[in-house]
């Protein structure tokens, strides 16, 4: 019960309790700011999820994908690859990509990575099991700093699939993910310092306008993040929600290519190719080179579309004139450094995508699956990530 | 117009502090409080109209004094029950009545006119039946526009206002128990009242009626303890306020939820509204139809006065249907108690089986309480499908 009167016996015994409590904290927060440590963003590392014996599937991501997020700690402290150390007898697979490899629309146990598991494939006597890191929205830099994540959980391989969109240049793009580089600014900065020849640029003409300028007195405050506590209450809630898979009856297969697609070469931040965003695909290799995990890039499937402008463009999203040069210029990307690849660009029939030129069905997540298995089992491995 | 504010209120709140506790006359006390009110006012809605209303308040101030002696005093109490009405008609038009994020008062430069128009109806009645004793002008002007009451309350009377402002108090116990309290506000405001709006936010069944049952009752709960925690956080820090400048305010909740039945929430919840209504609509309705009807029909003149007034308190609230429902819920829940309830012998005791009544009564009130803030959250449709949702319906 709330106590209306004061249980102090006077006002200069309240003042003294005050600044006594003033004093605690300022000095709890000088010893918080010596060591580094941040309370709330340890807090919010913790979740509900082991009270189901499980981990989520999939990362945790906010409906309009901006507001309500918590950092990658946080998403992957609550996800399956967190659950545990690493058997020794898993090949252990990662993958990253946007919402068409996050899996929209499908249950979890139709989404490539569990397919791929559930296929029971063998890497050098070890089994594949496949941990699901992508996360909607396209963009390269945000999924670097999700592989960049996930190389503490020690995989043997991150297969990371690419699109035009994602490695977009322009302030647009890279705006869509600003909540996520805010709350992941350290692992930004020091991405970007730790590369400065290839993600230099991106970040001296990114950084300024996705960054917020902490407040005079925000870096001498140690607790702050407040704004992630209600989120992370929220989140408590989630393994015991029906998520909202956002189903879809469309089939976009069945509709012809319209006259003007998304994006054409003409399109703002797609040229020159390779752009500033690209040195981060190089930077990702060879972040995952360091941490002794192998990458594999992958041009992500898509819809090739039929209909009267079929000739045009190949989809809603991307005109023919910028999707081949795209295509040309990764593999060439690829090949100069040494960067593993792999164009699956057109093998799932039209049939199998729903929504958008990029979401699939679980039977196309099938096909998807058993074509990266010969990838990953019968390809030969390696990246050798050369500047 | 933040600069007024701040500039006015720099010099209006130290000088009602000090002005309460160093013997300064009552009309310094009341132009102190009106320019700490005006301040206030345009700091909590940041726009200088909010000042072209707060001086129609003061018009309806002195006129409220001037008119309430006179014959024409019950048209004076339709003036203000008709200016009432108009205030919580934009937000009714508009739809935005349920919106809790505008702060409760329906025409949002209008702050505070809910509760200013229940002062002045009190006002009127009772200079009308010369109960007002020797109330000065300033201290009802005090009383009426006093800022730290002005926009949430509590709805004091004014006999007691003009007393507490009399009162020699030590500033340092003042200082002392009002910042206690302020402080106690402000940690059940920003600590205990924004985290659970958080939550409400972010699984807002009003948005989506459709979310899983579990949501559906989580959400009902948080929202209760929210309604609870935002309102007892605000009038901790107007009885603080109060304190400090040098007047003390009456407590408006004590422990609601731990009532032991809907006629004890409404002695522990909102306690100056409630007695507010039990004296100028409760009692007169059921005078005046029993006047008419004599005793015989006891039962039809409770279930009309209870019905009337806790009809009346939802639309006080806003002119939706949801809020009119609300009111009547309660009012049900008034009389089937009074009919049932309260007749039954009471069985008073200790031990096991006393406490798991207790308990039970506990329980059952809270939920027939938490139940009917469905109606207060929502408009009526959206409510209905909330119900619907909370038992399984749809």
């Amino acid at each position: 019960m709330m106590l209306k009167e004061s249980p102090f016996p006077g006002l200069a015994v309240f003042a003294r309790v005050l600044l006594k409590a003033l004093a605690i904290l300022l000095v709890l927060n000088a010893a918080l700011l010596a060591t580094g440590v941040r309370p709330i963003r340890a807090l919010v590392t913790l979740n509900t999820w082991d009270l189901l014996g499980r981990g989520r599937a999939r990362l945790a991501y906010p409906s309009d994908f901006q507001n309500g997020q918590l950092p990658l700690e946080a998403l992957l402290a609550a996800h399956e690859i967190s659950r545990g150390p690493k058997p020794p007898d898993e090949y252990r697979v990662v993958l990253i990509g946007e919402s068409g490899i996050a899996g929209w629309g499908v249950e979890d146990e139709d989404t490539l990575a569990a397919q791929l598991t559930a296929l029971g494939v063998e890497v050098g006597g070890r089994r594949v099991v496949a941990y699901n890191l992508a996360y909607p929205q396209p963009g390269a830099p945000r999924d670097a700093l999700i592989l960049d994540a996930a190389l503490a959980h020690h995989p043997d391989l991150v297969v990371w699939f690419m699109t035009p969109a994602a490695l977009n240049d322009s302030p647009d793009i890279a705006g869509a993910n600003r909540v996520f580089f805010n709350l992941n600014r350290e692992r930004l900065e020091r991405l970007a310092a730790a590369y400065p020849d290839l993600l230099g640029g991106w970040y001296e003409a990114h950084a300024p306008a996705l960054l917020d300028e902490p407040g005079p007195l925000e870096r001498y405050i140690a607790i702050q993040d407040q704004d992630l506590l209600p989120v992370w209450l929220n989140s408590l809630f989630y393994p015991f929600e029906t998520p909202d898979l956002a189903r879809s009856e469309r089939r976009i297969g069945s509709e012809p290519v319209p006259e003007e697609a998304r994006y054409t070469l003409a399109s703002p931040g797609f040229e020159p190719m390779p752009n500033d965003t690209w040195g981060f695909l190089l930077a990702g290799c060879q972040r995952a080179q360091a941490a002794g995990a192998d990458l594999l890039l992958v041009n992500e499937p898509m819809l090739v579309g039929g209909g009267p402008h079929a000739d045009k463009n190949y989809n809603v999203n991307y005109g023919r004139d910028l999707y081949d040069r795209y295509r040309e210029a990764l593999r060439a990307y690829a090949d100069e450094h040494g960067i593993w690849y792999s164009d699956l660009w057109n093998i799932i029939p039209a049939e199998r995508f729903t929504d958008t030129p990029l979401h699939m069905d679980a039977e196309g997540f099938a096909m998807l699956a058993d074509a990266l298995r010969g990838v990953i089992t019968e390809e030969s491995s390696g990246s050798t990530c050369e500047r | 117009m933040q600069w007024l504010g701040w500039a006015v209120g720099i010099g209006a709140f130290p000088g009602l502090v000090l002005a309460a506790h160093r013997g300064a006359t009552a009309r310094l006390r009341m132009v102190l409080a009106l320019a700490a009110t005006a301040a206030l006012l345009v700091l909590f809605t940041g726009e200088a109209a909010a000042l072209a209303f707060f001086a129609l308040d003061v018009l309806l101030v002195v006129g409220t004094w001037r008119l309430a002696r006179t014959r024409i005093w019950h048209v004076w109490i339709g003036v203000i029950v008709a200016l009432l009405v108009a205030s919580k008609l934009p937000a009714a038009l508009a739809g935005t009545s349920h919106d809790v994020s505008l702060g409760g008062d329906s025409l949002v430069l209008w702050v505070g006119f809910s509760y200013l128009a229940f002062r002045l109806i009190h006002v009127t009645v009772e200079a009308h039946a010369g109960r007002l004793g020797d109330v000065t002008f300033e201290e009802f002007v005090t009383y009426a526009l006093h800022p730290a009451s002005f926009v949430a309350g509590p709805i004091d009377r004014v006999r007691t206002s003009a007393a507490s402002q009399r009162r020699e108090a030590p500033l340092a116990e003042d200082l002392h128990q009002g910042a206690w309290r302020i402080l106690l506000g402000v940690f059940t405001k920003f600590v205990i009242a924004n985290t659970l709006f958080a939550f409400i936010a972010q699984h807002d069944m009003t948005r989506n009626p459709d979310r899983p049952i579990h949501i559906a009752w989580l959400w009902l709960v948080a929202y209760s303890f929210y309604l609870l925690a935002d309102f007892a956080a605000y009038t901790h820090i107007a009885i603080g306020f109060g304190r400090l400048a040098g007047i003390t305010l009456p407590e408006n909740f004590d422990r609601p939820y731990l009532s032991t039945s809907i006629a004890q929430f409404w002695q522990r919840w909102h306690i100056t509204l409630s007695n507010w209504v039990r004296d100028y609509i409760f009692f007169p309705v059921a005078r005046s139809l029993r006047a008419r009807a004599g005793n015989r029909f006891r039962a039809p003149i409770q279930f009309a006065a209870h019905m009337t007034t806790m009809g009346a308190v939802g639309l006080w609230h806003g002119l939706t249907p949801a809020f009119l429902i609300w009111g009547l819920w309660h009012g049900l829940g008034l009389f089937l108690h009074g009919q049932f309830g309260a007749r039954r012998p009471r069985k008073d005791g200790e031990g096991a089986a006393a406490r798991l009544r207790t308990a039970t009564s506990i329980a059952g009130t809270w939920l027939f309480v938490t139940l009917g803030w469905v109606f207060f959250a929502a408009d009526l449709p959206t409510a209905l499908r909330i119900f619907a949702r909370l038992f399984g319906l749809s």
